[in-house]
């Protein structure tokens, strides 16, 4: 953890190890591709600046990693304080990183995949509609597919909280689902009831 | 409680089933890695300090600053080791160790009087001198210490230690004693000095001999060998009962005044033996040698006072018989008088000396048994 601090190669499998579930879990949470990337930037150069620390804390990296996403998310912050090397450098030291305007190419054609995802954002809606401490637990199980051993780990609260936060939460998440069924939003039974398999999975 | 969570589970289900958008980004991912390993490679570009590195500095610091207290630690100068003794009798005595600066590294009393003058003494790495004037001041402040008393100074090397260092240790303690008697009682007091070698000093110490004791014999030329056959002579002695008490001290001194009249050692210490083989008691002989120096000093040759001391040891001898058959008479008699003649029978110990001693005798003598049971103040 330590060499990763100064050694390229160290970080970058960290980074490659990580990546994945930390974008995905932050854009199911924000549902929109450019927070989610200034989210997702943050959130590992945050890491990178306190690795040090992290050997004290005495939980998994990933947990680690989530846990400063949702702080990240919780504020919305959006400044990219961590960007302190310019493009030009990077090229200079040999990376050809992407250009702005192919990533933001890339991140427009990601955002028409996202929206497409009608059920996922009438779930989303009623999710986001939750007290802070219910989507923290929620927003770990559904979009990240977290077991409550895990979610305890990266919100570092007892099991038997994380348990009764998350039975009530779904309990007010099918609250406001009926609700919005009431409302008749989405079709008369809502698909997600029905269908067979997500894409979860720890 | 179970329908509850069969709810809940079945809730989750649904959930579970909802398809959720999975995005690779693969662009933004590569843009995103290359700025982090920027940042790796080139921590002083960030734009707040990196608290990792920080700490990962201040680790480096506290090893550092370890790694200094270890090397102090390692330069500091350890402890001299103890190199000499340095023994001090005034009547208390003392023993201070010295090491090779000649300060004090401990200080020990040789007998109950000097354990309070030398209780608030300091001396923890202080010179000998400033040690020495201390302890001056306590005895004299403690009525231990006059212009008629006499000051015996031995130091002995405890390992290797040149003669000469040595010596310059006994220079500095007399001088030290010179100096502050002569502050403390306008003048000087008797000061004796002298260097014994480690072996003479152990067999000293094992017969428990005050410096000014063994410092005696040790000037009358009694080598280490002959210094521990007196001891164990008078060890016998006490073994068979012939001297009570611990009278080691005494007996020593006995025999150092036989020397110092120029008697060789294996004679003096036969000589005092047989005396108290015979049944005479140290303060006894002590004012035989007394007498037989005197007679010595106005002209009588050695010889003839040693023979002198053996005749009148031999009558004693004639008279104890006689006094023991006149003992068992009276005892036959008169039982219940028996200590009244016991008295008689010691004055006619005494009288039954040579002539010349009666008189002076007469004066002075005190009966036997005190010479025994008294610890001749030492």
């Amino acid at each position: 953890m330590e060499r990763a601090q100064r050694d390229p190669e160290a970080f970058g499998l960290l980074y490659e190890q990580n990546y994945d579930a930390i974008f995905n879990y932050v854009l199911r949470r924000m549902g929109h591709v450019e927070t989610t990337q200034d989210i997702v930037s943050e959130t590992f150069f945050i890491a990178l600046r306190n690795l040090g620390k992290f050997k004290w804390q005495g939980v998994p990296f990933s947990a680690w990693l989530y846990r400063i996403a949702i702080n990240e998310m919780a504020g919305h912050f959006r400044c990219a304080r961590g960007r302190t090397v310019s493009l030009e450098t990077m090229q200079e030291e040999g990376f050809e990183p992407p250009s702005d305007s192919d990533v933001e190419r890339e991140a427009l054609a990601w955002q028409e995949e996202i929206d497409r995802h009608l059920e996922y954002h009438a779930v989303k809606q009623a999710v986001d509609a939750l007290p802070e401490h219910y989507q923290e637990v929620v927003s770990l199980r559904f979009y990240a597919g977290k077991q409550i051993p895990s979610i305890a780990v990266v919100l570092g609260k007892p099991q038997g909280t994380v348990k009764s936060l998350l039975h009530r939460g779904l309990e007010k998440l099918r609250h406001a689902l009926r609700q919005a069924k009431r409302s008749a939003t989405f079709g008369e039974t809502p698909t997600y009831v029905e269908r067979g398999r997500g894409s979860h999975g720890e | 409680m179970e329908s509850r969570e069969r709810d809940d589970k079945a809730f989750l289900t649904a959930l579970e089933a909802v398809p959720l958008p999975h995005v690779d980004a693969p662009l933004f991912k590569a843009q995103l890695k290359a700025r982090l390993l920027a940042e790796v490679t080139r921590p002083a570009r960030s734009a707040r300090p990196a608290p990792a590195v920080r700490s990962a500095w201040w680790r480096y610091a506290l090893v550092a600053a370890a790694l200094l207290v270890v090397l102090a630690w390692q330069m500091m100068p350890a402890p001299l080791p103890a190199f000499a003794y340095l023994e001090i009798e005034v009547n208390p005595a003392m023993r201070l160790t010295l090491n090779i600066r000649g300060e004090v590294i401990g200080i020990e009393p040789l007998d109950e009087t000097a354990r309070l003058p030398l209780s608030e003494i300091v001396f923890r790495r202080r010179p000998t001198a400033q040690v020495v004037a201390q302890i001056l001041e306590r005895l004299h402040g403690a009525a231990l210490l006059d212009a008629t008393s006499q000051v015996w100074l031995v130091v002995s090397p405890m390992g290797e230690a040149r003669p000469e260092e040595i010596e310059n240790l006994l220079r500095a303690a007399q001088t030290a004693v010179n100096t502050h008697t002569r502050r403390l009682l306008a003048q000087s007091t008797a000061t004796h000095g002298l260097v014994v070698d480690r072996e003479r000093y152990e067999v000293a110490r094992n017969a428990s001999l005050r410096p000014s004791q063994y410092t005696r014999v040790a000037r009358a030329g009694v080598s280490a060998s002959g210094m521990q056959g007196i001891v164990t002579a008078g060890m016998r002695l006490q073994a068979a009962g012939k001297m009570t008490g611990n009278r080691l001290r005494e007996f020593t001194e006995l025999i150092a005044e036989l020397l110092e009249l120029g008697m060789p050692e294996s004679e003096a210490v036969e000589l005092i033996e047989g005396m108290l083989a015979k049944g005479l008691g140290i303060e006894n002989i002590a004012r035989r040698l007394e007498k037989a120096a005197d007679r010595i000093e106005e002209g009588q040759t050695l010889k003839e006072a040693v023979r002198e001391l053996r005749d009148s040891t031999g009558r004693r001898k004639d008279q104890d018989e006689e006094d023991d058959r006149d003992k068992d008479k009276a005892n036959e008699r008169r039982p219940d008088q028996e200590p009244g003649r016991e008295r008689e029978r010691d004055d006619e110990r005494e009288r039954g000396d040579d002539g010349r001693g009666r008189d002076d005798e007469r004066d002075h003598d005190e009966p036997e048994s005190d010479d025994e049971t008294d610890d001749g103040g030492n």
